[in-house]
């Protein structure tokens, strides 16, 4: 830094802390109300006690997400924005490519009226919609629960099975495989067809793509996220209509990679 | 500080040895270190996913905790209060002039509507989505209103000046006829909307951006967390 660039720095030191003095005066004027913003406190990932979640690593977690207590989450599942998986009075397992969408909230039951403790377990390729909630249940592999469903203590899910969007499946009720359910409180409501057991598989592909495109996006630290940034910003003045009528080649946008092919080029 | 840190790594050397004793075939104890425990900028509030990078217009207020990822258009005046997920990664969501979304609720967009229709999700002008709503590839027209705790599934259309209760499903295709009540699980027809009804919608929805923009107001331009965290960096020489 040559002696010029030592003025600058020295300058722009000064106006910071004139800036934050300002700031204080600022705060001070306004009285006891206003809010001091402080650095997040929410903890995605927290152990109780002696009980610390078992995460895999090619799981995606979302930062916004709270896995709390006694959780094991298996190989390429995901949980979404804003999720709760709470785990503190017994434990949660989640099998591997599972998804849990966003805002869902997962808990176990430490005393509900037969005295029973339960945990909840959750199979293979589950896919949970998104605002569900989840209390000591079991749901087995490949199944589905709608979005914004309820399912009460010792509920079983069998494998295959689907809960409709919006339904509440009560206490100890079973919904038998191949079968779907629907209603509050919930009911028989018709067999699946062929189509819609296969897009149950097809749906937990779709979210391990999602998941991992995701993962990378909120992997990036402040300095990638800011390179990005002006990424785009070229990438919006410069057209490749432009550009190859002036004959010119440039870096392309690189495009996502999605390993299962499941998500197509879409707008905007 | 320091006798929290020894109590803390004392427990987790317990928990170690405990998983160890309940696991016994694992020969090691693999600390997940991959996932971050707490991360200081918490969640981004704005998640570009690919080509999709969410807008949000000057004049809406979008609740701090709230996560838009890929192609999310919140235009103007509208607002999205605490706790929303609006999910873009496969298709487009939009939030209409002084609509609001209420407190936790998802949107979510599927790629492709089997049905041919667009598989967007458009919420219209001078809407009020309740809290706790899910919606999903669905169309909400102008001054509607979803109450709390519904869930609109793909394809389903809540015409202009319309209803639909709280705690109300729509399931996939349905649609609600302009100037109707609907409710229920799955939404059925209610009564016809009286016409002060449909003249308090706008109001309504003009309610919920006035105290939006009191809330607005509580939140600078920039945040100031940036100095907390320097502070850290400075006491704790931690890598940030």
């Amino acid at each position: 830094m040559g002696t010029l660039g030592r003025v600058v720095f020295s300058l722009g030191k000064a106006a910071r802390t004139t800036g934050q003095a300002l700031d204080r005066l600022g705060s001070r004027l306004q009285g006891g109300n206003t809010f001091k913003d402080e650095v997040s406190k929410h903890q995605t990932v927290l152990s109780i006690f002696d009980k610390k979640p078992v995460i895999e690593e090619s799981a995606f977690v979302a930062p916004g997400a709270s896995v709390v207590g006694e959780v094991e989450i298996g190989k390429q599942s995901s949980v979404w924005y804003g999720c709760v998986l709470r785990g503190d009075v017994h434990h949660i397992k989640v099998g591997s490519e599972t998804n849990i969408q966003d805002n869902t909230v997962v808990h176990v039951a430490k005393t509900n009226v037969s005295g029973n403790v339960e945990p909840t377990v959750i199979g293979n390729r589950v896919t949970i919609g998104h605002n569900s909630v989840l209390h000591a249940c079991t749901v087995e592999d490949e199944s589905f629960v709608g979005m914004g469903s309820t399912i009460l203590d010792g509920a079983v899910v069998e494998k295959g099975a689907m809960v409709a969007a919006g339904s509440v499946v009560t206490q100890r009720t079973r919904v038998p495989s191949g079968q779907i359910w629907a209603g509050s409180p919930a009911k028989f409501l018709r067999e699946l067809t062929d189509e819609e057991r296969s897009s149950l598989s097809e749906n937990a592909i779709l979210y391990m793509d999602l998941a991992e495109v995701h993962a990378s996006e909120n992997r990036k630290t402040a300095g990638e996220i800011e390179a990005d940034k002006a990424l785009r910003r070229k990438w919006e003045i410069q057209s490749d209509d432009y550009d190859s009528h002036l004959g010119i080649v440039r870096s392309k946008r690189p495009e996502i990679h999605f390993p299962n092919k499941m998500i197509s080029k879409g707008p905007h | 500080m320091a006798l929290r840190s020894v109590a803390r790594n004392l427990l987790r050397q317990g928990a170690v040895a405990q998983h160890l004793s309940k696991h016994p075939g694992r020969k090691t104890y693999v600390a997940d270190n991959h996932h971050v425990e707490w991360d200081f900028k918490g969640q981004r509030q704005i998640v570009p996913v690919g080509h999709r990078v969410p807008i949000v217009a000057v004049d809406a207020f979008v609740a701090p905790n709230v996560v838009l990822a890929g192609a999310v258009d919140v235009q103007d005046r509208a607002t999205v209060w605490y706790g929303s997920v609006l999910r873009g990664d496969l298709n487009r969501i939009v939030v209409g002039f002084s609509s609001s979304v209420g407190d936790k609720c998802v949107l979510h967009a599927v790629s492709t509507a089997p049905t041919g229709l667009s598989a967007e999700t458009l919420i219209g002008k001078y809407c009020t989505i309740g809290s706790f709503s899910t919606l999903r590839s669905c169309t909400v027209e102008d001054e509607a209103v979803v109450g709390q705790r519904c869930v609109l599934l793909e394809g389903s259309l809540v015409e202009m000046n319309s209803m639909l209760g709280s705690g109300s499903l729509l399931p996939p295709g349905r649609r609600v006829p302009a100037g109707e009540l609907w409710a229920g699980n799955p939404a059925r027809f209610v009564r016809m909307l009286t016409n002060d009804e449909i003249m308090s919608i706008p109001k309504l929805a003009d309610g919920l951006r006035e105290l939006a923009q009191e809330h607005a107001q509580e939140f600078l331009p920039y945040g100031t967390a940036y100095l907390e965290v320097e502070k850290l960096r400075e006491k704790h020489l931690l890598s940030m």
